[in-house]
């Protein structure tokens, strides 16, 4: 078995958990999906990188409202104001930030002291990649959450 | 005595966070500076008094862990104490910090109260 595959192995337990902390420090409530909605009409893909004993990305897709909501979550901040919009990207990075360093956190010892985070990565997508179109389901390296309403996919990816 | 200190975060956000958790915790503040990367921090710290500096370490241009060891080897600089705030995972980066003397690091997310803690026993100021 490759490092990669028990790297993906180890971390996937943790990968809902990982979000749903990082959301609630920004005061997004997350929740199971019931059911896959279909992908969001405006849709940000994060990507992190992570590298060292073992090399992959996680990539997080989500809808370009939930940086809006984050900013208005933080700093009290209309969503409809246009200084919102300028700092939307910035929180949806920082979230997978989050994400990335507390997830890798469940490594191997060994793992922790060799492996880096990338900075994260932004853009936007209108069309649809990646986006599940049924519920992962465990084990797996996708995860998927409601947040606020808005759903999230949230997938480790190895390189 | 009034306290200046310096965040240092790539995140707007997250600089306007620490911001208003160091406004509402009582602390005496003179200035609060801001920086986007270690290089622009080491900008300002060669420009103005600081007697604290909060800092990310994954930012562009210089991350938090080139700042810090360029303020150590800087005798001007070399007392300033550095609080890190990080999602850093690597725990070889964070003894090396630690070895270098950074006073604290609060892992994200973080909440006020982690930061109001180690704003009040970095600067030996009551905690309110």
């Amino acid at each position: 078995m490759s490092n990669a595959t028990v790297a993906v192995e180890t971390l996937q337990p943790f990968l809902v958990d990982s979000l749903v902390e990082a959301l609630e420090s920004m005061f997004v409530l997350a929740l199971p999906l019931e059911s896959m909605p279909p992908c969001p009409m405006r849709l940000k893909t994060v990507t992190i990188g992570y590298s060292g004993p073992l090399n992959g990305e996680l990539e997080l897709l989500a809808p370009t409202e939930l940086g809006l909501g984050i900013v208005s979550n933080l700093l009290g901040i209309d969503p409809d104001d246009p200084e919102a919009e300028n700092r939307a990207d910035d929180c949806t990075k920082e979230l997978l930030n989050v994400v990335c360093g507390r997830l890798l956190l469940h490594l191997p010892d060994n793992a922790l002291r060799e492996v880096s985070m990338s900075l994260p990565r932004i853009a936007e997508k209108s069309a649809e990649p990646g986006w599940p179109s049924e519920l992962p389901e465990a084990p797996t390296a996708t995860a998927a959450v409601d947040a606020d309403g808005m759903p999230i996919v949230l997938r480790i990816k190895v390189l | 005595m009034a306290f200046d200190i310096l965040i240092v975060d790539d995140s707007a956000t997250t600089r306007a966070v620490i911001k208003r958790t160091i406004q509402m915790a009582q602390i005496p503040i003179g200035q609060l500076y801001q920086a986007d990367s270690g290089k622009a921090a080491l900008d300002v710290i060669a420009q103005n008094r600081v007697d604290l500096v909060l800092a990310d370490l994954h930012m562009p241009i210089m991350g938090g862990m080139e700042m810090t060891f360029k303020l150590r080897a800087n005798p001007a600089t070399a007392a300033i104490p550095v609080v890190v705030v990080s999602a850093e995972p690597n725990q070889e980066h964070l003894d090396q910090l630690r070895g270098a003397g950074v006073k604290s690091i609060i892992r994200k997310p973080f909440t006020p109260e982690q930061v109001r803690t180690a704003i009040c026993e970095t600067l030996g100021v009551a905690h309110v």
